[in-house]
Order: structure tokens, then sequence, then C-alpha cells
């Protein structure tokens, strides 16, 4: 089994991969994470994320998440929910869980309920050793949904690293927080 | 049988005459079917949209033929009824009612098997599909224990849909309009300005 | 959840570490901030945008998240009160398909249909592309060759399209107000919406619907003319909201506006009972006299009942009692004008006629000119170098309008025919922003001719129709996060000033239009946009700038927190008028000079019913939504989510149509099917669509492909139409088609 801090970089990294799909964000923490027990998928990551023509990329990023003439799979807990919106009670509770650690996102204008928001912060509350029912309230109150999107994510997407990076972020999400090893 | 639940009823209201009740003042005539008030209700208390309930809904009604024709405007909510049918009928008794009058359905207890909806005479009681639960206007008590008065009386542009303590209202105007069931039945809190313009 | 104590101490480990080092993956996308709970709620004083009533409302925001907004007391717009699209803003604010950043096409092959192939660009960028492409079809190839499909604010904005000299900046007003604009110019002064009708005794509503569109200002102002005992007189030929307060109601025949409005003219003139101290006074009335009688004299009630279906005798009767019962007052607003119809100018002189000899201009119960406080301009606090000449040719023809091109406004009627037949390859780049291809007359030809521009910047909120053909997509902010100083002007006896401010702050990076102007403005025109210290003008000092010198606070934050500020005064009505003459002008001698009538005379509407197209087409906006811009609100969505076409029980039994069945609505510019709905409520022959459906965009998720477009049976125009017409004030016929219908399938 992962050990925690391995599972909160790969945690940081998936959520990264969800915030800003670049080579230059990405590259030297896939490298550090390809000692860790997934590093085959570390360097299978690392190999989408360099081959082809980065503008594939960041296309397919767009066409999912963000499409001015709409996106496929809009990325906030809020836009899950029945019927979809922005800044809803999941932004209002991640503000909360953020200002309760003393971190704020760096972008304002992003809601805090961003998928690679939410998995950095997973991240960080492994990196930081949360208590086991801290970890099992973040998980209850911020990941149960990520499994079944990162699946239609999965399915949609049309480039490799993407596809494959949805996967994992599915497989970390699958596993609750608090179950991880110490 | 119902009689003898409204007589008990009545005395319980009268044991608790100290605390104020509220009630509705509608103004037919002022009602422009603006939907301000439904609009209000939804953002306040977080209605979802798209399961097509509305703790307030607004009803055109055409009458007549072309071209002596009019339109009724109607704003109405739960009347939050003195005889409150619903409660009585709700098989696990989750519907009760407060000091104040207000009749509010606690979450819990509700099992979704729609009752009360059937006997509600006012299409008060809604059923929210997706939670299973029947839901209604709350003539936003959190508000009003806040001091503040229900959203959508808070929007109205025309002073069509007013809102007080019941002693205030009940002498206004009358109880029954056109398209609104007899009010013998449950006794709601709301009456009608039927006056005309002036002039 | 209050913070543990074990928590503090884990917070001081926090930002003690190194995790917000360049190193960590967290800290490139976390900060540290300062810790702990703040769920604190507050209530913010802002004005709404979405109308023209611009009510002032107050919003309850927790932790930067708005949680309801309702009026304001004490403002004389919404008088307390706003309407459902002011209520629900906050499902636009917070709506998943809101534009977020800004994108650049990657598929150069244009079509409604077509995957534009978006990445993501910074707005550094976007701004350099804009510049560098507008810069160079500017100096390749003239002024000319860029359009502006936006309205002439913010002022910042104008102030830009000044400094690098658009020609070509096309607005809605054609199919808006405009001809109202024109006709008040030289009939009476500035343009005014604004009406005493809490102490009018007599109100004449041609097609003025204002209650069944919601527009808080006039909906309660109405009411208290009722409450004062005015009699209400509305002539529509549909029943509204409106037509339910007055007093009587006649269905009248769509374009027979005009002809009554002529035919109550010649009876106040006839039994002289117009107000002799006003127009003898304060008009030109004595100066063309006979000219006026004689024009007016051939439009009896017995001639205007053919051409309105309204009998002669109240036609009469009413004319009477508006010249009696003092004071009276016609109103008219924007496209409700009678209608948007080919007469539309002639309507909207007639009606200023109307209400001159009532004497009521500026006087109490009439139509009145704003009492405001006096805000400076940009062009004031900032005097900028003397702007280029606007050399080049106008794509829309509206040259050959001068009255319209005076009023810099218009022309989205005739853009298409300018675009697509006229100029062919003139526009090169084209930026457009807060509108939809719905508003236009024949869509379908401005979607084609924006298909043919090289360049395309669309700016908005949402994913409007037009996005799908962008070659850059550029993420507004909505009026909640926005800042500015709001006048009364539809309700202000009395000057006041409201504050517009962010309520919750810009979303992802969306930005104002303001703005843009100074990021577009320092890299295209750069000397247009610094102080007289070569700072770089902005935004926010201009805004404390105004704020201080017209005197209502020191700052703008400071007037934030006061939120409203009034002047009581005492109304003193004008006995000059701003017209050539300084009075009110009935007979308007810079009329004849262009060769136009002076006086109103009658002229049909363009399209009327035939073997082929039987019925009058009406179009409205419901009161539930702005226009073409809120169908994806998901609250007002779920009021009304899409259009229907409107038709008498007798009339559609006649087609075998009940209701419910899809029937197709066509007229000589295009076809649309949609379900049939069976009112009472319109004449037999009539049918009715409510504007603001059909959009394209799949990208609204909840509008698109719902309804249908009216403006698909809307034919646009070509210049030399609207001037064989006598069309002078350029009406853009927006409400001018005729229709047939039959079972779809
Ligand atoms: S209106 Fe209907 S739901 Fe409300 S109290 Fe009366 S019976 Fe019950
Ligand atoms: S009182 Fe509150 S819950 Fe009831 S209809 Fe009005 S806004 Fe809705
Ligand atoms: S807000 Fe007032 S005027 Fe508008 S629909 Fe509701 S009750 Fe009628
Ligand atoms: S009438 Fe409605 S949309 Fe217009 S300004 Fe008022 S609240 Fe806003």
């Amino acid at each position: 089994m992962m050990t925690r801090l391995d599972r909160a970089r790969w945690f940081q990294m998936a959520g990264a991969g969800f915030l800003s799909p670049d080579a230059n964000v990405l590259k030297a923490p896939l490298d550090s994470l390809r000692e860790t027990e997934w590093g085959e998928e570390a360097s299978r990551l690392l190999q989408w994320l360099e081959s082809g023509d980065p503008l594939d990329l960041q296309r397919e990023f767009v066409r999912l998440f963000l499409s001015p003439t709409g996106a496929v799979l809009p990325p906030w807990q809020s836009a899950r929910e029945d019927p979809p919106r922005l800044m809803g009670p999941a932004h209002e509770s991640a503000t909360r869980w953020f200002a309760r650690w003393g971190v704020a996102p760096r972008t304002p204008g992003e809601p805090a309920d961003h998928l690679g928001l939410l998995l950095n912060f997973a991240g960080f509350l492994l990196e930081q050793e949360a208590s086991a029912e801290e970890l099992a309230a973040f998980h209850q109150d911020h990941l149960t949904w990520v499994p079944a999107f990162c699946e239609r994510v999965a399915a949609e997407a049309r480039h490799p690293f993407l596809a494959h990076l949805a996967s994992l972020a599915g497989r970390l999400t699958a596993q609750r927080l608090e179950e991880t090893a110490p | 049988m119902a009689f003898c639940v409204l007589a008990v009823f009545r005395l319980s209201v009268k044991g608790e005459s100290l605390m104020a009740t509220y009630g509705w003042l509608f103004d037919p005539k002022r009602c422009i079917d603006c939907k301000a008030c439904e609009a209000a209700c939804k953002q306040w208390n977080g209605v979802e949209t798209g399961i097509d309930v509305r703790y307030r809904r607004v009803r055109a009604v055409e009458r007549g033929e072309f071209p002596q024709v009019s339109v009724q405007y109607l704003s109405l909510s739960c009347n939050h009824c003195e005889a409150a049918t619903c409660l009585r009928v709700c098989p696990t008794k989750a519907i009760f009612r407060r000091q104040d009058g207000i009749v509010l359905i606690q979450e819990e207890t509700c099992v979704g098997c729609g009752l009360c909806a059937k006997f509600c005479p006012y299409q008060a009681m809604q059923l929210n599909w997706q939670r299973r639960k029947m839901e209604k206007c709350t003539m936003c008590s959190p508000r009003i224990d806040a001091g503040l008065p229900p959203a959508c009386t808070t929007v109205c542009p025309t002073r069509a849909l007013m809102w007080g303590e019941w002693d205030q209202i009940k002498d206004q105007g009358v109880d029954q309009v056109e398209n609104f069931s007899p009010p013998m039945l449950t006794k709601p809190a709301i009456r009608f300005v039927t006056t005309e313009w002036k002039g | 959840m209050p913070l543990s104590r074990r928590d503090w101490i884990r917070l001081s480990s926090v930002t003690g570490a190194g995790l917000f080092g360049g190193q960590s993956l967290f800290g490139q996308f976390f900060q540290p901030a300062a810790a702990g709970p703040s769920a604190q709620t507050r209530t913010l004083v802002t004005a709404c945008g979405l109308c023209d009533s611009a009510c002032g409302m107050q919003a309850t925001v927790t932790d930067n998240v708005l949680k309801f907004l309702q009026g304001l007391p004490g403002d004389q717009h919404g008088n307390g009160g706003i309407c459902a699209k002011g209520a629900s803003a906050i499902s636009t604010a917070y709506d998943p398909d809101r534009l977020k950043y800004p994108m650049k096409r990657t598929n150069p092959h244009k079509d409604l249909t077509a995957d534009p192939g978006w990445v993501r660009i910074t707005w550094d960028e976007a701004l350099t592309t804009i510049s560098q492409r507008f810069g160079g079809y500017l100096s390749q190839f003239g002024k000319e060759s860029l359009l502006f499909v936006s309205r002439n604010s913010p002022e910042l904005w104008s102030r830009f399209m000044n400094a690098i000299g658009v020609v070509n900046r096309v607005d809605h007003n054609d199919v808006c107000y405009m001809v109202d604009r024109i006709v008040q110019r030289y009939t009476m002064g500035p343009h005014t919406f604004a009406y005493d009708f809490a102490n009018s005794k007599y109100i004449l509503l041609f097609g003025w619907d204002l209650l069944a569109r919601n527009k808080v200002v006039f909906c309660h102002q109405m009411m208290a003319a009722k409450e004062g005992g005015a009699k209400v007189v509305s002539f529509n030929p549909m029943y509204s909201a409106t037509a339910r307060v007055a007093d009587e109601w006649y269905p009248i025949r769509p374009g027979g506006d005009l002809a009554v409005i002529l035919a109550i003219i010649q009876v106040l003139l006839n039994e002289n009972l117009f107000d002799r101290d006003f127009v003898g006074n304060y008009t030109n009335f004595a100066e063309y006299e006979g000219q006026i009688r004689e024009n007016f004299q051939k439009y009896t009630p017995e001639w205007a009942e053919k051409e309105s279906d309204v009998p002669a005798a109240d036609i009469r009767r009413i004319a009477r009692e508006f010249g009696e019962r003092r004071p009276a007052v016609a109103p008219l607003h924007k496209k409700t004008i009678g209608a948007n119809h080919a007469n539309a100018t002639q309507i909207a002189h007639a009606i200023a006629v109307l209400n001159i000899l009532a004497g009521t201009i500026d006087r109490p119960g009439g139509r009145y000119f704003p009492r405001t406080i006096s805000i400076p301009g940009v062009d004031a606090i900032y005097p900028p170098p003397s702007y280029p000449s606007k050399t080049g040719r106008r794509v829309d023809g509206r040259n050959l309008l001068p009255l319209a091109h005076e009023a810099n406004n218009g022309m989205f009627s005739t853009l298409a025919d300018g675009m697509l037949n006229k100029f062919p390859g003139m526009i090169r780049g084209v930026f457009w922003q807060n509108y939809s291809l719905g508003g236009f007359p024949s869509p379908r030809h401005i979607a084609e001719a924006l298909k043919s521009v090289e360049f395309m910047v669309v700016m908005d909120i949402l994913p409007v129709d037009a996005a799908l053909l962008a070659d850059i997509v550029l993420p507004s902010t909505m009026f909640l996060e926005g800042s500015d100083l709001i006048s009364r002007t539809n309700n202000a006896k009395s000057p006041q000033v409201v504050v517009r401010q962010p309520v919750i702050s810009a979303p992802f990076e969306t930005r104002s239009i303001g703005w843009l102007a100074v990021e577009l403005g320092k890299r295209l025109a750069p000397d247009y946009f610094r102080t007289d210290s070569g700072a770089w003008i902005s935004p926010s000092v201009l805004l404390d700038e105004k704020t201080k010198r017209a005197g209502l606070a020191n700052s703008f934050a400071e007037f934030r927190s006061i939120g409203m500020v009034t002047k009581e005064q005492p109304f003193v009505p004008r006995t000059t008028f701003a017209t050539a003459s300084g009075k009110c002008q009935i007979y308007v001698p810079e009329f004849a000079q262009r060769g136009y009538a002076p006086l109103p005379e009658w002229k049909p509407k363009r399209d009327l019913p035939s073997a082929e197209y039987p019925f009058f087409l009406l179009t409205y906006i419901p009161g539930v939504h702005r226009r073409n811009s809120t169908q994806n609100n998901k609250v007002l969505h779920e009021m009304m989510p899409e259009n229907s076409v409107i038709m008498h029980p007798s009339a559609a039994a006649r087609l075998g149509l009940g209701e419910g069945t899809p029937a197709v609505v066509r007229s000589r510019a295009g076809q649309i099917t949609l379900p049939v709905h069976l009112s009472q409520t319109l004449r037999p022959d009539c049918v009715l669509v409510a504007h603001g459906f059909g959009h394209v965009s799949r990208a609204l998720t909840l509008a698109g492909g719902k309804g249908a477009r009216d403006a698909d049976l809307i034919p646009d125009q070509t210049i030399e139409e609207i001037l064989a017409a006598g069309n002078f004030g350029g009406s853009g016929c927006i409400m001018d088609a005729a229709v047939a219908v039959e079972a779809a399938g």
C-alpha cells in the first residue's frame, strides 16, 4: 500500500493536472513520482504530456472543462449537483475547509470546489497528517462525487493524458482518505 | 369526526392566544403577474428548480371571450391554515403547527406519501420526487424568527402581496375569491382585497 | 466548526513551513491566508443592471456568496420592489455556463455547428492579438474596416471607439426607441421616459405595455395613478397585465394606432380642447397654426375607425375626455411605440403632438425631463486630445438617414444587407458585445455575414450564439460585479443617485467592458488614455473623481457605504425647451428642411395580411425574461422555458389546430415551428409569439434549442426600402410582419 506521503503527492499532482495540464508545472513532480508505487503510471503520464502537439492537450482540456461554447464536464462540485450551478454549498464548505487550515487558492476568481483544488487540498491534508476523523469528513464533504465524475472524464477524453489522469484520480478517490496507511 | 377534531383544535389555539399569528393579505387587482414573489422565494429558500416545486405560485386564469375577456392573477402559497387538513391526515405526524401558527413539515418524519397534498385544498403541498419528501412554504420561518418579513413580500413591486399579524389582517377584505377553494374547511390565514380602484 | 487548539498549532506550522515555496505543487495553487472561520453576512446596496428601471437593491452576501436580492426602500425607480428578473439575477451570476476565461479559436472553419477548437489564452495574449489585428486593419484598410456591434456605453468604451475612430458602430436602437429619440429631440428636447403618472388624471396607452413587461419603475407609478383616480385607456391588439388595469381596452388593429392618434388630435384641434395657455406660450402652434389645422383636418374619427377598428364614437369621446380631464398624458416606451413598425416615426411624432396639446410637457401629470445631479463624464475629467475624424463608408447605409445618423444609433435591420450585398468584404474585424443574433430581424442573414469576416471578438457573460463564430471570446462581468453611479431618470422629479457596486467579486477571469476599453486604449490609442500626469487612466480613480465632483461623497468607497443620495427639491416647470426655437415644436421645421413631413401624417405599417400571409404577427417580451438574455437563468427558465404560437381559438379551429398542436408559422422572411397555445386575449386576425427564445447555442444548457426565434419571421431591410417607405427615423420594423399558420408535419 502506498505511503501516506506518496499518496499526498499523487493527490497534489492530480489536482494540479486538472487545474493546469502543463509540462512546465507537472514535469518535475511527475519525475519524482516515478519512484512511488505507481511509478509506471507517472512515466506514462510524463510520456503523454511530452509527446505530440501540446496544443492538442490544451484544446482537449478546454473542450472538456472550459469551452465557451459548451464544456462537456464542468469540473466544479456545485456544477455536478442537480440542477448544476456555481458557488453552491460545496463551494462554501470548501472555503471553510481552506480557511480552517489557513490557506486560500491563489486564483481568487476560481470557485473553491474546483476538482483540482479539492484534490490538491486532500493531498495537503494527508501531508499535514490530519486526523482520521478530519480526513473522513473531508472525503465525505468533497470527494464522494469524484470517482463517478472521473469515470466520465476518462470515457469522454480524447487525449490519453487527460483520460489517464482522470482514471488515476478516480482510483485515488475510490479509496477513502482516512484509509491511508500511516 | 372531522368536526370534532376541528373543535379540539380551536380550543388549543385559544389556549395559546397570547402568541401573535401571521397571515397573507392579497389584492388581486394590483398583481401584475410579474412572479417576483416566486423568484424571491426560490432564491431565499434555495428551492430546487427543474422539478416544478414552487412554494409560491402565481396563477393566471382567463375568463370570458374576446373582446370581453379578463384575467385573474392569484399569487398563492401555503396559507398556514388554522384548521390545516394536511396536518390532520399525515399518517406519521410529520406536520406540525408552531405557536405562531406557522405550519411546518418535520423532514425526518415525512415519508413522502403525499396524503397531505391530497387533502390540501390549495395545492401548497408538493412532492420533491428527488428527495422523496413533501415540501411547501414555510412562511420563511427563519426570517420571521430573525424579525424579517417573508422573502416573497419584500420584493412585490405593486404591494399586491402583503403579510402581517393576523389580528391586523383578519378583518380586512373578504375570505374568498373566484378560483380559491372555499375557506370553511381549513380556515386559511389569507384575506383578499376586492375593492375597486377609486375613480 | 470552531477551530480547535490543535488546528491553531497546525496552522502556525503550515505557514512556517516551506509548503508555499516554488517546489511544492500545493504551494503553486494555494497561499497562506488569514485563518479561521469568517462566515459573515453583510447587506450591500446596489442597482439592478438588467433593464432601464435599474431598481435599487439590497444584496445579502455571506462570505462573498450572494444569497438574496431584494428592493431598496426609498429608491425612486424600484420603490422597494424588484421584478422576477432582478430577484433571479443570482442564478445568472452562478450559471455554470458562464464565460470564464479568454479563449481563442484554432479551427479556422467557422460554422454555427463546427467545433471551434478553443484554447485558453491569457488576457495579455488576447489584448495583444486584438490590438494587432484591429490595428492592422485600421492602417491597411481604414476605419471603415472595423465593425463594433456594441452599445455606446459605458463612456470609457465610447472614448475608446472615438479614439480609434470607429465608423461602423452598430446598436439595436433602430429596433428599439431610436425613432422616439429623434422625434423628441426636435419636438421637445432631450430624450426622456419620465412620466408623472401619480398626478395624471387621464392616461392613453398606445401599445405601452410596461406592466406586462414588469418594468418596476413604471409599474408602481401606474399603481399610484390608479390610486389617484386616473382614467387609463389602453389600445393594444392583445389584452395583458396593462390592459387589465385600464378602465377601457380597445383591441386595436396592428398599425392602426397612428390613425387613432391622428384622429384624437383632429378632435382636440377642431373643438379647441387643447391647453391654450401652454400651447400659446410654449409651442410653435401660433406660427404654423394654418398648416397644423389643415394637416389634421382629414383625419376624422370615422376615417380612423376604418384603419383601426376602434369605433369613431369612442375615439371622439376619448379625445374629449383627454382634452378635458387634465393633466393628461400619452406615454410611449421603446419599441412599444404602437409597435416597432414602419410607421413608428410618425407615431412617435403624433404622440409628441398629443402631449404638447395636452400642455403637460414638463408639467405635473405629464412627460417631463428628469432632474438629475450632474456627474461629470470622463472627457470632462480627463479632456482628450481631439478625436480623429470618422471617415469611411457606413456599412448599414445609415448616412442616408441623416437624423438616425445624428442620433448615432442603429442599424440592426440593414446590417446584413450592407455586409453581404452593398459592401462585401469591407468589414474585416468585428467586436461584438452583449448582443444575441436573435435580436436582429432575419438572424440567419447576420450569421451569414459574420462568417465572412476575418476576425471577430465576442465579449459576453454567457455563451451567446455569436460566440460560435468568434475568433476570440472574452468573459464579461455582470452588474452584480460592477461599479457605477446610477442616476434616476424614469422617475426623477427630484435628483437621486444610487450606487452600483460589486456585491460579489468578479469570478474566474471575467473583466468589465470599461477595463477592456482602457487596456485596448493603451495599446491602440495611448494618447487618449493618459491623465495629465502621464499615468494611465484607471477606471477606479475615475469613479472616485466623479463621485467627488458630483458631490456625492469623498470617494467611491465612501459612496458604497452610503448607497443612495436624494436631493429633495421643488419641481419647477421649464419655460424654455431645448429645441432650435426654444419651444415645443408641433410643426418641425427641421424635418421640412430635409424634405420629410413636418407634421405627422398617415402611413400604414409595412407588412399587411394578404391571401398568402393572412395574419398579423405580434411579438412581445414576456415580463419574466430580459429580452433574449435570461432564458438560461434556471429560475426564469422554470417559469417560462419556451415560447408558443398564441392564437384565438376561432382562428386555430379554422386551421384544424388545437392547444399544443405543433404549427408552422411562415412569413416572407422565414418560418418557425412552435406548439399552439389558445387564448381569448388577442384578436382573431393576430398571431402572437414571445421574443427571446430559440437560442442556437447548445452551450446554453437550459435555453439552447428551446422554442423558436420570432426574429426568423421578421424581414430585414435594405436602406432603399426604408427610404422608399418614408421611414425617415429608420425604424427597424422588428415587429412588422404578416404570417401564415398551418399544422406542422
Ligand atoms: S394551505 Fe394546505 S398545506 Fe398549507 S396549512 Fe393549509 S392545508 Fe396545510
Ligand atoms: S413565505 Fe417564504 S417560503 Fe413562503 S412563499 Fe413566501 S418566500 Fe416562499
Ligand atoms: S410579486 Fe406581487 S405583483 Fe408580482 S406576481 Fe407576485 S404578487 Fe403579483
Ligand atoms: S425592473 Fe426588474 S430587471 Fe428592470 S431594473 Fe428592476 S429589477 Fe432589474
